[in-house]
């Protein structure tokens, strides 16, 4: 591919090195945003998204992870405005939640019941297969 | 827009390349399908990137790709993918329609006991429809389920 560069660290003038596998092993992997229908706004590394039910939602991959011990984070926004009530992302528990092509998350108010957010996003971290 | 010739370029690196160069595609198709009677219907929704990928070709590896993967990590003693160099290195496919990258789409995605016997059994496990066909509200979104004199023939209509 045109403008590849070949490099194990990046020096700054003044502020040190760094060793370039800091930045493809750090990297997010995946990330992607969605709305209540688990339609996608944006993503990367995302096929397809699965709504398995109220705020439990499936993501899966294009390009694999190694493992399946990788890294998600997640956000999402309360979809109703009944005031201020939490709205958190979990792995879903009574099911895979993880694998090397997939990940599972349920989003969940204070009462712990799964519920539709407005707008989920999510992020993997980890290494690709 | 011409895609670059990707033969073992890495997957990674041409997903990056669409999302930079592609317009993602919202696609109007769902894939409604039931893997479990404990559990409601299940909506599989195309990612719009992804759709942008499979149109374009050139990008996505074949599905079986995937398959092999899949059997790597159904091993008990699985700890990670030794076999990678099969998304990265396989020649990609080329321009799928909508409805093609659809059907690759449930061979990736959805579980296989459900999209080889959809249509065994008392009523299909799996349909795809258009957005606008799944109810309009959320609500009672836990029971869905799909329609108990939905048939073959329906479908095919």
């Amino acid at each position: 591919m045109a403008g590849k560069i070949v490099a194990d660290t990046l020096e700054h003038s003044t502020a040190g090195s760094i060793a370039t596998n800091y930045v493809v092993e750090g990297s997010a992997k995946a990330w992607c945003s969605i709305d209540g229908d688990s339609t996608v706004y944006d993503s990367l590394n995302i096929a397809s998204t699965t709504d398995n039910g109220n705020g439990d939602n499936t993501y899966t991959f294009s390009n694999a992870m190694g493992n399946a011990t990788f890294a998600v984070s997640g956000m999402s926004k309360s979809d109703d405005n009944g005031g201020l009530r939490a709205a958190f992302m979990q792995f879903s528990a009574n099911n895979t939640s993880i694998a090397t092509t997939f990940f599972r998350l349920t989003s969940q108010y204070d009462n712990t019941n799964g519920r539709e957010a407005e707008y989920a996003s999510t992020i993997a971290h980890g290494d690709l297969a | 827009m011409q895609t670059p010739e990707f033969k073992g370029t890495h997957l990674f690196d041409r997903l990056c390349w669409a999302k930079e160069n592609l317009d993602g595609v919202q696609s109007d198709y769902r894939v409604v399908y039931e893997d479990s009677i404990d559990e409601c219907a299940k909506i599989l929704v195309p990612d719009p990137n992804w759709m942008a990928c499979a149109l374009q070709g050139g990008i996505l590896p074949p599905v079986w790709v995937y398959w092999e993967l899949a059997k790597d990590e159904a091993q008990p003693d699985f700890k990670k993918h030794t076999r990678g160099y099969l998304l990265h290195q396989t020649e990609p496919v080329g321009p799928m329609t909508e409805e093609e990258a659809i059907e690759y789409l449930i061979q990736k995605d959805v579980p296989q006991h459900v999209w080889k016997t959809w249509n065994e059994g008392n009523k299909p496990k799996m349909v795809i429809c258009r957005k606008e066909q799944l109810p309009s509200t959320r609500e009672w979104r836990n029971a869905w389920k799909i329609a108990e004199d939905i048939n073959a023939t329906d479908l095919a209509a």
